[in-house]
């Protein structure tokens, strides 16, 4: 699979715009900023497609897409007049769903200091710090204290941080204690810690009540591997032409 | 493998010097006009040129007008280079106005010579508004006759190495122009009023204009799907796209993007360009080494920049092996300064991308890089303290990044340095994250299973820390990782040699190991052995 392809649904006319040298014309502005206004308020925003690799954490929102939002960021750079730090703190927003991949970082890339020091701007850059640094408490409590216009869609937005967390806990953990989950996924309630267990299909540990047992996968199970060198049949040809020549 | 690179043994520059051979019909007559010509337009420069430099132009000439490829070649990497060194060091090649009176006002051959006069004016000499203005001009009548003259392709051929080089340049002057305009303090009156009466010149528009034009003309993607997956190649080049001319134009350009992508910040779009192109197979971007360099130089500065480390160390890693095996051919390149620049660079770039992410790279590579970043590297891995190295090195190795847009010319500030400062800012920020990772990995090492308490107390952090920074080294040191396809794609997978897992606060490590390497050894020596035999047979 690719990385953070565009969704299956892009509409045709982004796809035309987005994949041709339409991304530099500045009258699209307006028509990718609907899209990506779309992507967020979409109630699918926090949906996800399993990805076809057997890694848990590899889960790409169903409308979220890069491309779009980096040509936004490109017009942007290239016709900083139509530039609105709304639609950026929008596409800020997109980009730390898409965690684990670096999207937010690449966003970022393409945006300049003056950019930056939009408060909306520097608040998301805060959130991504925080979730960077696996410091998912302080994160939550970060998430509380930005303001309305800053995060919107709020409930489908901590879904889909959940989303992330969850699997970059699968990936070191394969019994985890309870406080330290609840913690890191802001689910002080134990119905709904329970229903998201269910989810995820992690189970409470039958032998401690006070931890939560995680399916093994490729990650969270580290054996040690001796690396054996791999010779391509290809590394062979000079040799078995030797073979004919000798003949 | 290393093609199109003449024996220059077999062409000497000094042919050129023989009047005699090129005393021609042509070379007479020209000679005659000359004299009758109006003496007034002749008071300048004709006088001063030397009569070596007069029939060098000449031979030139001719040899671009019978589209003499062979010839081209030594004229363009030899001839040119040594007139320089011997009559141009520190002046500009005759005015191009002078030039015309030699070649019957050729506008083709006036065209490309004034690419040749610029770019050399921009290497070893300072150039002025004007000189970027009119080189910016030239690009334009260079590009408009090749896409846009006739509904015909045109019958001029270059050698490749010419044909990289205009790309080349034309993006460096484009990047030097942006570096320029935004130093607005240190212009004067006249020079802001002439960038405000022009800012067409060296729009970034009209430089991706050019790039894409070249693309679409020479149905350069067309072609490199067909070379991938089969097909009608004559059909898919088309009238355009099979001449040379256009084919590498095309194929240099997707470099280009490549390039002006990277300048601009925008990793992802410097990717997606080469979505065509086969790095693991060799591709036509290996036919021309500083073509080669460039292209492996922004892929892995990319991967760097979008946290795929360990793309970056094998880009980086497979060309500094290609540059130091063929050492001996390119010391006498005239490119040879920018491939062993880049290089530097490349190593520059290898040893923060090993420090963040720690693997396994070639040897050879490896003891390069030991021999000149050791120190650094020792620095880079130690948390707080390699910050400052991390920052010098980036600066040394990066590209110089660019603003598309013009500088507000009436504030008199010198912003030049702020993309890079931006860039650099933003890849600190993310290596900061993940400063401990060695340190955590040092320790992890010597155990296989461990207390989270008892790395806190070695670590001296709080327990909480722990945790936390352990789950930074599981998400940092997993990594997207190309496997096929297009240069964009990777699957998600562990970098390390060294994983661990937690049960709850007890650390389970696990430490992968690299087996015996004997096959390439084995391979090697059986070579060798057959060339003995062989040798002795021959006797």
């Amino acid at each position: 699979m690719t990385a953070s392809p565009a969704p299956h649904n892009r509409p045709e006319d982004i796809h035309r715009i987005v994949e041709t040298v339409d991304r530099y014309n500045p009258q699209n502005i307006p028509i990718l900023e609907a899209y990506v206004e779309q992507q967020l308020t979409s109630a699918d925003y926090a949906a996800t497609t399993p990805s076809t690799s057997s890694t848990t954490a590899t889960t790409t929102s169903t409308t979220y897409d890069r491309d779009a939002c980096l040509a936004v960021l490109k017009l942007y750079q290239f016709n900083p007049a139509f530039s609105s730090n709304k639609v950026v703190c929008s596409i800020l927003q997109l980009a730390l769903g898409a965690l684990p991949d670096a999207d937010f970082g690449l966003c970022l890339y393409m945006l300049n200091e003056d950019v930056l020091k939009d408060a909306g701007v520097a608040a998301l850059v805060a959130l991504h710090d925080l979730l960077q640094q696996a410091r998912f408490k302080a994160f939550w409590a970060a998430v509380e204290d930005t303001p309305e216009d800053v995060l919107v869609n709020r409930a489908l937005f901590a879904d889909r941080i959940r989303i992330y967390i969850a699997g970059t806990l699968a990936i070191a953990y394969r019994v985890i204690s309870i406080p330290t989950l609840q913690s890191a996924l802001n689910l002080k309630d134990a119905a709904a810690l329970d229903a998201f267990l269910k989810e995820h299909a992690w189970t409470r540990d039958p032998e401690d009540k006070d931890a939560v047992v995680l399916p093994a996968t490729k990650e969270n199970q580290a054996r040690p591997v001796v690396v054996q060198e791999n010779i391509k049949f290809e590394h062979l040809t000079k040799i078995i032409g030797y073979g004919r020549m000798a003949q | 493998m290393y093609q199109e690179h003449y024996d220059e043994d077999e062409v000497r520059a000094e042919e050129v010097e023989l009047p005699t051979v090129y005393a021609g019909d042509n070379y007479v007559e020209d000679d005659l006009e000359f004299n009758d010509g109006n003496a007034a337009e002749f008071v300048h420069p004709e006088v001063q040129i030397p009569d070596v430099v007069r029939n060098f132009i000449q031979h030139f000439h001719r040899n671009v007008s019978e589209r003499n490829v062979w010839d081209l070649h030594a004229i363009y990497e030899n001839g040119w280079n040594k007139l320089t060194e011997k009559f141009y060091p520190k002046a500009s090649w005759p005015e191009p106005e002078a030039v015309a009176q030699l070649v019957n006002d050729d506008a083709v051959f006036l065209i490309l010579y004034k690419e040749l006069y610029y770019r050399h004016i921009y290497s070893k000499l300072t150039p002025s508004i004007d000189d970027r203005i009119a080189s910016y001009s030239n690009y334009c009548d260079l590009f408009n006759y090749i896409l846009n003259s006739s509904t015909e392709p045109s019958d001029l051929e270059l050698p490749n190495q010419w044909l990289w080089d205009i790309i080349d340049e034309f993006i460096y002057q484009f990047q030097s122009f942006c570096i320029y305009r935004s130093k607005v303090k240190t212009k004067n009156e006249i020079e802001i009023e002439l960038l405000k009466e022009r800012p067409d010149v060296w729009n970034v528009h009209n430089v991706l204009n050019v790039l894409y034009s070249l693309i679409q003309k020479s149905r350069i993607n067309e072609q490199l799907l067909v070379s991938k997956n089969g097909g009608d190649m004559q059909e898919a080049a088309g009238e355009f796209g099979s001449r040379p001319l256009y084919r590498l134009l095309g194929y240099f350009s997707i470099i280009g993007l490549l390039r002006v992508h990277c300048l601009l910040g925008d990793y992802v779009l410097a990717l997606k360009t080469m979505e065509n192109v086969e790095l693991n197979k060799k591709g036509l971007f290996a036919r021309v080494t500083a073509c080669h360099v460039t292209t492996y130089y922004y892929v892995g500065f990319a991967y760097m920049m979008m946290r795929r480390y360990s793309d970056a160390i094998k880009a980086f890693a497979h060309i500094l092996l290609f540059v130091s095996r063929t050492k001996q051919y390119h010391t006498r390149s005239y490119q040879f300064e920018a491939i062993s620049k880049k290089s530097e660079q490349m190593y520059a770039l290898m040893a923060m991308c090993v420090a963040i992410s720690p693997q396994r790279i070639d040897e050879n590579v490896h003891s390069i890089m030991r021999e000149k970043y050791g120190d650094h590297s020792i620095r880079l891995q130690k948390g707080e303290e390699g910050i400052s190295t991390f920052e010098e090195l980036f600066n040394f190795a990066c590209p110089k990044f660019i603003s598309p847009v013009p500088p507000d010319y009436e504030i008199a500030v010198n912003a030049s340095h702020e993309p890079t400062r931006h860039q650099q800012k933003v890849f600190m920020s993310e290596v900061r994250t993940q400063l401990l990772v060695p340190t955590i990995r040092s320790f992890l090492k010597l155990y296989t299973t461990l207390e989270a308490d008892k790395l806190a107390a070695f670590l001296d952090i709080p327990v909480e820390e722990v945790r936390t920074e352990l789950l930074v080294f599981k998400h940092k040191t997993r990594q997207r990782r190309y496997e096929n396809g297009s240069v964009l794609e990777g699957e998600f997978g562990p970098t390390t040699d060294l994983d661990f897992y937690l049960k709850k606060d007890l650390i389970y490590i696990a430490e992968s190991k690299q087996g015996r390497r004997v096959g390439d050894w084995f391979i090697r020596h059986i070579n060798k052995f057959e060339d003995i035999v062989s040798n002795m047979e021959r006797r």
